[in-house]
């Protein structure tokens, strides 16, 4: 027997209670002198014994609930050996068993013969990769091929216990047995035969070493098997190599990123690994190139493909409206240089006509004054909610009717002719001339926008953090709107001072817009990467669905629906934009947490022999999500927790029956 | 404060002088008794006469005929009274401020003993367990009487209640007819103490038996839980008296029934009194009993 939650077994320590109680209540009697006991032996028989018995009742009652609870809680894990079960061989193939026709690959398979030969007939099939012998009961062999091992698992592969164990799982489903006994023979260069074996509550493994040692040391192969986690700015890459005997190998990885090569060290462990991020989490920028690995002997082997995927942190902007010139020149602004260096990762600049689906990778949206349908209204509406940033252009006065609804939509202002009430600009940094610009006559009910903030955030020199409308030396004006939960609005009136075409020569005015496009991604910046991002969850679950519900720090929970895959793990698609309440805190660049989320429960499927729904929760901590846990089994814990609920009724009447008599007494 | 309460007698080391304060106290009050002492004999009745006290009337017979008789008396003397005194180990009980059982019995068997001495009675004592402890024969003299307060006074409790085999062998040392007072708790089985008790009335004694309780004993000592020590057999017993009580005062009833039961077939009379008891009442009590047999 195991405990899948050990740590509840603490509380046994509980039982000293009742005993303590106990004791002490013993040391409590008072010893008297009496004439002669000669009545009260007459009835010892009846009360006296009785009581007695009751109280030594009480205690075991009270102790056998003190231990039932916490090894309830503590999820007991039994394994039913009697009950109907198969034995079958199973043959490591992994790498480091040297290859189809290796020494250590020879020796497995002298081994298994050997112990095919001995248990003939009791075997009820033997696996490995790519082929599979079947015997009946008298010995025979029934089959031999590799169709078996086909029929039985798709994937074709048992290189990792994570996906043997779902094999064998689905396999027992399927053949509708209860108990498995796995003969598994291998050089257990993987210690997560434990594990596996722990996750399978039903299925014994009884190891059988193979040893060897191998001389050539080859690389099999370098992929990048992990696109979801290069997204969320790490990257993976999944080396295998033949066989190096138990010794770790020291070799380098080089990754080719952003023309150039980039070389770390690495120490693989015996039997290939997966390698994690080398360069570190990679946050914005474009990476191209390829991952290759380099053996002992010189042997190169690696992964040519591209890695075009951008990186989705980078903001990725969408220009709606506008001339070609006026695009080409804020594309100026903000790719000043080859791809490789740019801030941000433009988009559909070329595009003439947006449709709403351009937004839905966006960061920020930049309009110019054009007329902008309804359609494309409510889509910009919508993605402003989930943090896209927002940045309107007055590059001209003939402002569209369509437009000027959008930005009252937005920033809850409209084009009027009030001005900004002297209390919400700093005068002291603020020309008297500046207040009566005609350039704030604009906007009417500017007394709801947020005066531009982002100023602060670009460090302007004279503002000293303070808010500056300096208008004498023609620089534009900010009005930054931010709605709860969405994105930054900013509003550049570049339309009348300065012209459009000084803005290049204006050498303040480049860094100032390109932090203000920063500025106005910054929460999208965060969003982005997250939205749709994959929780990974090492969670083992004989179901294939599964609720997640995320929880919010306004208390608020959603249910988002997931998958497991065969190997186990959990995929869920995670939309915080779409939550006001969710907010994620990012330090340098990596992301520490995300939101609570709990897995509440787990759908039943019919057909899952009898296993329950778990219920597994995890703290916060993105990319920390590995929970483990596997299921405890129809029951146990069920069971003891009706017994204690036995327990405690019996307790209950004792207790009660004891009072009542003892009021009759007095 | 009476005089007689065992409480003011308890302080009253002299034996003699305890004896002497509670006869003469009940003496003092006997005018208002029916009782004519122990030896007073019945001997006959005759027609009521309007000089007559009404106390000696004798109302059953008035109630079975509706005429007025008297009874008429003939004093006895030299009656041969034993006492005899139980010593075990439970007669040393006593609850907090109480006299112990055998203190009392002391008391009683002196104040007894100088009553009867005063109506020239002879008396004997005899103290036991579970075998004869003291043996005093009989006697009228004032020497004989300062002997047995003497004896009554060493007395000290111990052993167990010896049964039938004491009672037996003390049956056979009183020779002739006479009367028997017996001061005991009577812890003893009933099974056992009813033929002892046959055994004893069988030699044509009067026998009054007094059963000398300490109120603890009645309801049990308070407490929530008590590890009871027997004074006889030294056993020891955990209980939780709220939860005994009602079946101890039950057994306890019942052997009480059992043995007035067996009693009533014999020459002998049961009396039970507390420790607490004064002992005019009982004096009262056991000179009733005498009445009865």
């Amino acid at each position: 027997m195991t405990f899948l939650a050990p740590n509840f077994l603490i509380g046994l320590t509980a039982v000293s209670v009742p005993l303590i109680i106990h004791f002490l209540a013993r040391r409590s009697k008072r010893s008297v002198d009496f004439s002669s006991i000669l009545y009260l032996r007459e009835i010892q028989r009846s009360s006296i014994t009785w009581y007695a018995i009751r109280e030594k009742y009480l205690l075991y009652i009270r102790s056998l609930l003190l231990i039932i609870v916490p090894i309830a809680l503590s999820r007991p894990l039994c394994i039913d050996t009697n009950s109907h079960s198969i034995d079958i061989l199973v043959i490591d193939r992994s790498a480091s068993m040297d290859g189809k026709y290796g020494a250590v690959w020879n020796e497995a398979m002298k081994i298994s013969r050997d112990f095919l030969r001995r248990n003939r007939g009791a075997i009820h099939s033997v696996w490995t990769a790519g082929e599979c012998l079947t015997f009946a009961a008298d010995g025979r062999t029934l089959h031999e091929g590799d169709d078996f091992l086909t029929f039985l698992s798709p994937t074709g592969e048992i290189f990792a216990c994570e996906s043997i164990v779902s094999e064998l799982r689905a396999w027992m489903r399927e053949i509708g047995i209860e108990h498995l006994r796995v003969h598994l023979i291998s050089d257990f260069q993987s210690g997560n035969w434990v594990e596996a074996g722990l996750e399978l509550p039903n299925v014994e493994i009884f190891g059988i070493p193979v040893t060897g040692v191998t001389e050539n040391i080859s690389i099999e192969g370098v992929d990048i098997i992990d696109l979801p986690s290069l997204m969320n700015g790490v990257l993976i890459a999944q080396i295998e190599l033949g066989n190096h005997g138990t010794e770790d190998i020291s070799t380098h990885l080089s990754i080719l990123w952003g023309g150039e090569k980039h070389t770390v060290p690495v120490t693989i462990p015996p039997g290939g690994s997966y390698m994690e991020s080398p360069l570190g989490p990679i946050t914005d920028g474009f990476m191209q190139g390829y991952v290759s690995v380099e053996d002992s002997a010189g042997i190169t082997a690696d992964n040519r493909r591209d890695l075009l995927y951008p990186v989705p942190d980078t903001p990725n902007i969408v220009i709606l409206g506008g001339s070609d010139e006026e695009r080409h020149r804020v594309l100026s602004v903000l790719v000043p240089s080859p791809v490789f260096e740019t801030d941000f990762r433009v988009m559909k600049f070329e595009k003439t006509q947006i449709v709403p689906s351009d937004l839905d990778d966006a960061s920020v949206v930049i309009i110019f004054p054009t007329e902008i349908s309804e359609t494309l209204h409510d889509a910009i509406i919508y993605h402003y909610s989930r943090g896209m940033g927002i940045v309107f252009i007055c590059s001209h006065p003939s402002l569209p009717p369509s437009w000027i609804d959008l930005t009252e939509d937005i920033i809850g202002a409209r084009p009027g002719a009030e001005t900004i009430p002297a209390s919400q600009v700093d005068e002291a940094y603020t020309p008297a001339s500046s207040l009566h610009h005609p350039i704030l006559s604009v906007f009417r009910n500017v007394g709801g926008v947020t005066l531009p903030q982002v100023w602060r955030v670009f460090k302007w020199p004279s503002s000293r953090g303070r808010v500056l409308l300096d208008l004498s030396n023609h620089m534009p004006l900010l009005v930054e709107k931010s709605l709860g939960g969405g994105g930054k609005a900013l509003i550049w009136m570049t339309g009348f001072l300065p012209p459009m075409s000084d803005w290049s020569s204006r050498s303040s005015f480049v860094p100032l817009f390109r932090r203000s496009i920063s500025y106005a991604a910054s929460d999208l910046n965060i969003c982005t990467g997250k939205i749709g991002a994959s929780v990974n969850l090492a969670v083992v679950c004989p179901t294939t669905r599964c609720v997640f519900h995320m929880e919010y720090p306004d208390g608020s929970v959603i249910p988002v629906h997931g998958r497991y895959d065969r190997a186990g793990r959990a995929y869920v698609h995670v939309m915080l934009g779409y939550h006001p309440g969710a907010h994620v805190i990012r330090r340098e660049n990596q992301v520490v947490a995300v939101c609570h989320a709990v897995i509440d429960s787990t759908e039943r499927i019919p057909d899952s022999q009898g296993y329950r729904p778990k219920s597994v929760r995890f703290g916060s901590g993105y990319g920390e999500h590995s929970v483990v846990a596997s299921d405890s089994g129809p029951g146990i814990s069920t069971i003891l927790l009706l017994v204690a609920g036995l327990c405690m009724l019996v307790e209950g009447i004792i207790t009660g029956r004891l009072s009542i008599r003892q009021r009759r007494g007095r | 404060m009476d005089i007689l309460d065992p409480l003011v007698v308890s302080r009253i080391g002299n034996l003699r002088l305890r004896a002497r304060l509670i006869v003469e106290g009940f003496m003092a009050g006997l005018h208002r008794s029916p009782y004519h002492g122990f030896s007073s004999e019945f001997r006959d009745h005759r027609s009521y006469q309007p000089t007559d006290p009404s106390r000696l009337v004798d109302w059953r017979v008035y109630g079975r005929t509706d005429r007025l008789f008297v009874k008429q008396f003939t004093d006895e003397t030299n009656v041969r009274v034993h006492i005899l005194i139980d010593v075990s180990g439970s007669m040393g009980y006593r609850s907090a401020g109480e006299m112990t059982k055998l203190d009392y019995a002391r008391t009683l068997a002196a104040s007894l003993a100088y009553l009867l001495r005063k109506q020239r009675d002879a008396v004997g004592l005899i103290a036991f367990n579970d075998a004869l402890r003291v043996w005093i024969r009989p006697g009228t003299s004032s020497a004989h009487l300062d002997m047995l307060l003497v004896q009554l006074s060493r007395l000290t409790s111990y052993g167990n209640t010896g049964t039938v085999k004491v009672f037996a062998d003390i049956a056979n040392r009183i020779p002739s007819r006479g009367m028997v007072i017996v001061l005991s708790d009577l812890m003893a089985p009933t099974e056992n103490m009813i033929p002892a008790i046959r055994h004893m009335a069988s030699g044509k004694h009067e026998l009054i038996i007094i059963r000398i309780l300490d109120d603890d004993e009645r309801r049990l000592p308070q407490g929530r839980v008590l590890s009871l020590k027997d004074l006889e057999t030294g056993t020891r017993l955990t209980i939780r008296p709220a939860l005994v009580r009602r079946s101890y005062q039950e057994v306890s009833r019942r052997a009480w029934e059992l043995l007035s039961d067996a009693v009533g077939g014999f020459r002998a009379q049961l009396v039970d009194v507390g420790t607490n008891e004064d002992f005019s009442s009982v004096l009262t009590s056991i000179l009733a009993s005498r009445l009865h047999l």
